[in-house]
């Protein structure tokens, strides 16, 4: 019996390597497929808008859902939950994926995790801007993935010469009442602050609700192979119309993230 | 017993034990093995890089904070993300690609260290986008009615 276990578990083990060498290149920390979304319209259902209340305010971000053991995680930019001047956790945590104008074709979650980088509550480190939490199951019992899909993701991978793809809720000018998706090549790195570099890329649509969103590679909207990995979050936008700055997973947000896959 | 025999017995106690400590092993794995994502393919274990992550305990019940965001108040909060400022003209707002960038309302990251070489192309999402198989190539823009879709 051991040994077919074993071998059951060699066999699915397989299954994670890339189709071919081109497919997923050995540089990559790590990565995942995105699961099965099980028939909602993927990817585009997976990022939404994400409401925190805060003492005399709130505010509204983006966030999207990524693949996690417990199909229930999701990530955002950290400012969006926690306000670094007063030293405040946000409330009152809402995650509406798919949100469209008055449309929430995939209803409303609440969390009860939230997973963060010290360098950004204790300092503002902007480079180090990713909160993850997890999401309740809904009044049905449903995981948060079973419902929107999830993103895969890839962690230490900023490339240049390659194109990504920013997905979030720019509000202002842009509506915020749909998600929006940049196409851009990597326009370099921009440090924010001590520590890893962010990547800069040249999506200037980047306003106030689209904080948190994706950065994605190889974007796709096909379920084969290792498409739309999520690569980091919309932090900010940077001055002059240069485009937008955004935090990459690197390690810190690696280990932020195995805090909460499981949980 | 000779010694033969006593040696027997031990190798076979010993090959006894190292089949049960595989059999333990195996449903020990089976039980808390590498999980399984919806498509079958397992997530891949990664090491803890050491940093110092922290967590943060959510002590708000789920109906409380659906009951806090009455339509108001999600109003207040997309108002308070990014004040509506047309990027030209009145009341300009996306409904194409190749549009041009708002006016920054606030720009929250420093200068950029490197060269910068934007290439933007922006479109609206393209709801309703089927899963055909294809990748989505060029700038161009499809934006057909959203298509609802059930909760399932």
């Amino acid at each position: 019996m051991s040994v077919l276990v074993i071998a059951v578990l060699v066999m699915a083990e397989m299954t994670v390597q890339p189709a071919s060498a081109s497919d997923e290149p050995i540089a990559y920390t790590s990565y995942a497929k995105f699961p099965q979304p099980g028939g909602v319209d993927f990817p585009y259902f997976t990022t939404g808008k994400l409401y925190v209340s805060f003492p005399g305010f709130s505010n509204q971000c983006s966030a999207s859902a990524i693949t996690s053991e417990n199909q229930s995680v999701l990530v955002t930019a950290g400012h969006c939950l926690y306000d670094f001047p007063s030293r405040t956790w946000g409330s009152n945590v809402m995650f509406v994926p798919a949100k469209y104008y008055g449309s929430e074709p995939l209803g409303r979650w609440t969390i009860w995790n939230i997973s963060y980088i010290n360098g950004f509550v204790n300092n503002d480190d902007r480079d180090r801007d990713i909160m993850f939490a997890v999401a309740n199951r809904n009044a049905s019992g449903q995981t948060l993935h079973s419902v929107t899909g999830a993103y895969g993701w890839t962690f230490n991978r900023a490339d240049r010469d390659e194109e990504y793809h920013m997905m979030g809720y720019p509000g202002g000018a842009w509506g915020g009442e749909r998600l929006m998706n940049c196409d851009s090549k990597y326009g370099g790195t921009v440090s924010q602050s001590a520590g890893d570099d962010g990547t800069m890329v040249g999506c200037d649509w980047i306003v106030g609700g689209a904080s948190g969103g994706a950065l994605l590679k190889k974007f796709s909207g096909t379920f084969a192979g290792y498409t739309n990995n999520q690569v980091g979050i919309i932090q900010g936008r940077l001055p002059h119309g240069q485009g937008a700055a955004a935090t990459y997973f690197g390690n810190e947000a690696l280990s932020a993230f195995n805090q909460v896959r499981n949980a | 017993m000779s010694t033969t025999l006593k040696a027997r017995r031990v190798g076979w106690l010993v090959a006894m034990g190292i089949l049960g400590f595989g059999l333990a092993a195996g449903v020990a794995m089976a039980g808390n093995g590498p999980a399984l994502a919806p498509g079958g393919a397992p997530l891949p274990a990664l090491p803890d890089p050491g940093a110092a992550p922290a967590v943060s305990i959510v002590t708000q019940s789920p109906e409380e904070v659906l009951a806090y965001w009455t339509p108001e108040r999600m109003a207040e909060a997309e108002r308070n993300a990014a004040p509506t400022v047309p990027p030209s003209g009145e009341g300009a707002q996306p409904e194409t690609s190749s549009t041009t960038a708002p006016p920054p309302p606030e720009a929250r990251a420093t200068a950029p260290a490197g060269p910068v070489r934007p290439i933007p192309t922006v479109r609206e999402q393209v709801d309703g986008a089927k899963s055909t198989g294809t990748v989505p190539s060029g700038p161009e823009v499809t934006a057909p009615a959203m298509k609802p879709v059930n909760n399932p």
